[in-house]
């Protein structure tokens, strides 16, 4: 790789991971006030500058370093201390096989937007993913508290559940792609298919007809595998033990559940790690399942093509990467958006109810998914020929 | 730097392997030092080429059996301390002795010259090659594994459902 | 790019995993059907029409799968994957699965009624015993290491579960339980082995190991000693056999009996797979391990079992003593040999079998009848019961004309014969050994004969015995097989005469050219 590409992709890798964090405390919080009706935080001010909230973040970062921490009288001081540690980095180095973009080459230098590109992409966010479990089940455990532990074996027993239907409610979209790359996931979903070919195989219509060219769907993830994306989504939300899956916490039942006896800034890097995940798992979604950073109907080749006429080829692709980044983070946030949505909208599900929605509807229907996924894979294969 | 990162995770792994035999009594700790030697393991099978299986390695062992263990360790609050049988010295030394022996044979048995990088498939370890071996070579490896998952499924129903008729 | 796949290779495995893969799905419908009240041919489903409707299903499968096996036991070597043969279908596999199919059909046979009498009556057995049957049928194939273990795991995991499905039982739990963790510590000893070995030649074929396979490369030795280890405990040899009574005992008895016989034929088989062409090169030092296995086997095993007074336990001491016979025909490792061990194999099967089966209908509302004392006045309540039992303990002690008789005569022929043939004295003293041994089983053989016949029941304990006709075909069949093999034994060895197993293995074992 290229040190130009390194820069570019460090950058905005570094850039997600500081920005995000803090900004997402204020996000959630003028959310909820949005979805309430309320004007939400608004108080904190520097030099009368109060910047519709923005200052809060800062405040809620200061007091959080501020404050005593806290260890309990019998805990593990050693995994009490990590532990905070092992649930936040995993999700920032999530974002290490993301592709915000495609490659560009600009002056004689490519630049490919995405830090790592793995052959296993998908598997490595959920291997990565895997990890993070342990700092919520040991947190839980090393603070000394049956609170904590409570929620210790409910996050133990959710995460594991959840990670088989999210695993294999993707297998369809890879059968389909051929691959796990998630750069390759990204280019093939800028493509179209034609969704009347059938009519030509069979013979009803001459080749380049116009009306079986007209109809065109993009090849994206959410056309294609509608059921698996709320599957996944799900069950992705169900590993960040978000609302309303957010049972390990269940403030009305036991507390704060694995990460009660924490204070400070150990708590303030649970919640980082929840936020954090938040962006992940809508920068996953996007790239999966939602073209990643192709507009439809308008491929890239085209935009670059389009633009060379105009500004010439090397302006053409740094434009083309300007606009994939944006078209790439509108959709995060809009993810974002919909995310926060559910979480003020929804209210949490019984220990129980979560177990069951797992085991007996996610996992059956994603397993049913890939037989379907196959089916039609091999109809379709032997219809175009 | 391949050699460095070598050095550090093997070492690290056989360290973790050695912890878990002296934290027997402490189920948690033991869990751990199991989750750093599978972690460990999955580097040197990254930088051995194979990097499926050392995705595969942390997905499925350090993330989910071991999570499993620990589920099982907080559910029945195992503090450690109260298991295992009385210590037996002299098994203990001979045991110690005949596994230090055996590695220090198998290390200079194994020291070799290993297959160059450069004769190696570039192909070699991609997800989509071993998708590849396991539906036509292991067809029948791969099938008898499904049926072998679908019985240790059934097994642990008929175990332990709770109510039974 | 598409494997060139036969599948009619392997039709009887196929047969045995679609059961395995159907019957689940049957009980829990029918469970439904019992649930809902639902009427089939109309009446109402109930539980015996379920268990019925699953032991005809069950029995079906396996009676196709063997009428396969045997229709098909003349054709050439066959291989379900042509490029890359990891099983191979020749004689010494058809015979095999031929043998696990008649043991699997009697257990399932006894096992209807039993299960109802300890109040497991449920699908789910026979889907673990399908399960179990396909690994072994797969294990006596396997021709690459990475089967091998995938079949010996496939044929114990359903077999531990088995062994603990007595759930009420503590002795039961006890077997499943010792019986998992000793039987996963063989499997990995039996793993390591295979990756020294693989780590030694460099592959996982057996008859590329054969080619690779250095005597005095350390590595390899150690490889094939794990492995050999990892057998040992599989077919309970001394000194690796102290889980079989405790898991012999408390497992339900008809699983009992085909863990003693099913589990010794596929790990036999594939031992002579592994033997005769992997590690063949190795011979000469293995010969001398074997040597002490089968002496310590038989002795121990013996000795053991006169000191029982379980039946269940001098059972499984008794079968450790059978897996020390059998392993005399490893030590001689010629063509006579090999067909002495399959020949005792057969016939060790429908004694064992026969000798559960008179166990397993003496049980009454979950409680057996465990001591040797118990089965007094046998001879009286259930005659035939007696008899057979008679006459599989007969058998097993190898009184002629009887079919046991000729299991050892065999394995002594090929002993003394190979003996003679190369001059060494150490399997003559092996061939002694055996005839020694068989005298002093005769001492516990005896006993229950004497017991059942010679002793009056004490009161109320007399054995309460009404066997149910699948039961009793199951006796008939098991004594009409002991008396008729006993009388024509040749036919049923000459099955080997014109097979040269050695070679059919050691060419079923090399690669395929595609």
């Amino acid at each position: 790789m290229e040190t130009s590409t390194v820069v570019v992709s460090v950058f905005l890798f570094s850039i997600i991971a500081l920005v995000f964090m803090p900004i997402m405390t204020w996000v959630e919080r003028k959310q909820s006030a949005l979805m309430q009706d309320r004007i939400g935080a608004n108080r904190a001010e520097i030099f009368g500058i109060r910047a519709i909230g923005l200052i809060h973040p800062v405040t809620d970062a200061i007091k959080m370093f501020t404050k005593e921490d806290v260890i309990p009288t019998g805990a593990n001081r050693f995994l009490h201390a990590i532990c905070p540690f092992i649930a936040v980095v995993p999700a920032i180095v999530s974002f290490a096989v993301i592709p915000y973009g495609g490659s560009y080459t600009a002056w004689g230098s490519s630049w490919s937007l995405v830090v790592a590109d793995l052959d296993y992409g998908v598997l490595y966010i959920f291997a990565i993913g895997s990890i993070a479990a342990y700092g919520s089940i040991l947190a839980g455990w090393a603070g000394n508290n049956n609170w904590g532990m409570l929620g210790s074996i409910r996050v133990a027993a959710q995460m594991l559940s959840y990670e088989v239907s999210m695993g294999i409610s993707v297998v369809g979209l890879f059968m389909i792609y051929g691959t796990l790359r998630l750069t390759d996931i990204g280019v093939a979903q800028q493509e179209t298919f034609r969704l009347l070919g059938f009519v030509e195989h069979f013979g009803w219509a001459t080749a380049g007809t116009a009306w079986v060219d007209f109809i065109k769907i993009p090849l994206w993830g959410a056309i294609l595998q509608p059921l698996p994306m709320f599957i996944f989504l799900a069950a992705i939300l169900a590993e960040n033990k978000r609302p309303p899956f957010d049972t390990p916490e269940g403030e009305s039942e036991i507390v704060a559940g694995y990460f009660i006896e924490y204070s400070g800034m150990k708590f303030g890097l649970f919640t980082a790690g929840e936020l954090v995940e938040v962006v992940v798992i809508s920068a996953l979604m996007a790239a999966l399942f939602l073209g990643g950073w192709s507009i439809p109907y308008l491929p890239e080749t085209a935009i670059i093509g389009g633009l060379s006429e105009l500004f010439g080829p090397n302006l053409a692709n740094v434009l083309a990467m300007i606009i994939a980044v944006h078209v790439f983070f509108a959709k995060v946030l809009a993810l974002i958006f919909f995310q926060m949505l559910i979480r003020w909208s929804l209210p949490r599900f019984r220990y129980d109810q979560v177990m069951n929605l797992g085991w007996k509807i996610l996992l059956p229907l994603s397993i049913a998914n890939i037989v379907v996924t196959g089916f039609v894979i091999l109809l379709v294969a032997e219809i175009t020929g | 730097m391949e050699q460095i990162l070598f050095y550090v995770f093997s070492g690290l792994a056989i360290l973790s392997a050695i912890g878990l035999l002296v934290n027997v009594r402490n189920t948690v700790n033991a869990a751990l030092s199991l989750v750093v030697c599978m972690l460990s393991l999955a580097v040197l099978f990254i930088m051995l080429h194979a990097e499926f299986v050392g995705v595969l390695q942390v997905m499925v062992y350090a993330g989910a059996i071991v999570v499993l263990f620990l589920f099982v360790v907080m559910l029945l609050n195992l503090r450690g301390g109260n298991m295992g049988a009385e210590s037996q010295p002299v098994l203990k030394l001979v045991g110690g002795a005949v596994a230090v022996g055996a590695t220090v044979k198998l290390a200079t048995l194994l020291d070799r010259p290993l297959k160059p990088w450069a004769d190696i498939d570039p192909e070699f370890g991609t997800v989509a090659h071993i998708g590849r071996v396991f539906y036509t070579d292991y067809m029948l490896a791969f099938q008898v594994a499904g049926v072998l998952l679908l019985a240790g499924i059934v097994a642990a129903v008929i175990l332990a459902k709770r109510e039974i008729d | 790019m598409m494997p060139n796949l036969d599948l009619s290779a392997i039709s009887p495995m196929i047969f045995v995993a679609v059961g395995a893969i159907l019957l689940p799905l049957l009980e829990v419908l029918l469970a439904r059907m019992i649930e809902r009240r639902r009427s089939w041919l109309g009446r109402t489903v109930n539980r015996e029409m379920a268990s019925t409707a699953i032991v005809i299903f069950t029995v079906l499968l396996l009676v196709l799968a063997l009428l396969r096996t045997v229709g098909t036991f003349d054709l050439p070597v066959a291989h379900f994957n042509l490029d890359h043969p990891m099983i191979a279908v020749d004689q010494l596999t058809r015979f095999l699965n031929a043998v696990l199919l008649i043991s699997a059909i009697l257990t399932v046979l006894v096992s209807s009624r039993y299960l109802a009498d300890i109040g497991m009556d449920h699908g789910e057995f026979y889907a673990l015993l399908l399960a179990s049957l396909l690994g072994m049928m797969l294990l006596g194939a396997a021709t690459d290491l990475i089967m091998l273990f995938l079949a010996l795991e496939l044929m114990s995991i359903p077999i531990y579960a088995l062994a603990g499905f007595q759930r009420s039982s503590l002795k039961s739990n006890e077997s499943a339980l010792k019986y998992f963790i000793i039987g996963s510590f063989a499997s990995a000893l039996l793993l390591y082995g295979c990756a020294l070995l693989y780590g030694a030649t460099g592959t996982v074929e057996l008859a590329e190991i054969a080619r690779g396979f250095d005597p005095e490369n350390p590595l390899t030795l150690l490889g094939a000693a794990l492995v050999l280890v990892g057998f040992a405990f599989k077919i309970a040899s001394v000194p690796f056999h102290q889980w079989a009574p405790d898991v012999y005992e408390g497992a339900p008895t008809t699983v009992t009996g085909f863990m003693a016989t099913a589990v010794k034929v596929a790990a036999f088989g594939a031992l002579i797979r592994v033997v005769a062409v992997g590690l063949q090169p190795g011979a000469e030092i293995m010969y001398g391990v074997f040597w002490w296995l089968a002496v310590l086997s038989m002795t121990v095993g013996n000795v053991m079992a006169i000191i029982q007074q379980n039946t269940k336990r001098m059972l499984a001491y008794s079968s450790v003593a059978h897996g020390g016979y059998m392993l005399v025909g490893i030590c001689v490792g010629t063509q006579s040999g090999y067909a002495g061990l399959l020949f005792y194999l057969l016939v060790y099967t429908f004694m064992t079998i026969g000798a559960f089966t008179v166990l397993a209908i003496l049980t009454r509302d979950g409680r057996e009848v465990s001591r040797i004392d118990d089965l007094a006045g046998l001879h009286e309540t259930h005659p035939f019961a007696a008899i057979v039992m008679t006459l599989c303990m007969f058998s097993l002690a190898g009184i002629p004309p009887l079919a046991g008789f000729w299991g050892k005569w065999y394995l002594l022929t090929g002993a003394v014969e190979r003996a003679t043939a190369i001059g060494d004295t150490s399997l003559i003293v092996l061939a002694v050994v055996l005839v020694m041994n068989s005298a002093i089983s005769l001492a516990y053989y005896l006993r229950l004969p004497v017991v059942m016949y010679m002793r009056e029941a004490r009161g109320a304990d007399r054995p309460d015995a009404t066997a149910g006709a699948l039961q009793t075909t199951v006796l008939w069949v098991c004594a009409l097989a002991i008396v008729l093999i006993g009388v024509v034994p040749g036919d049923f060895l000459i099955l080997f005469g014109d097979y040269d197993l050695i070679a059919s293995a050691r060419v079923a074992a090399s690669a395929v050219s595609p």
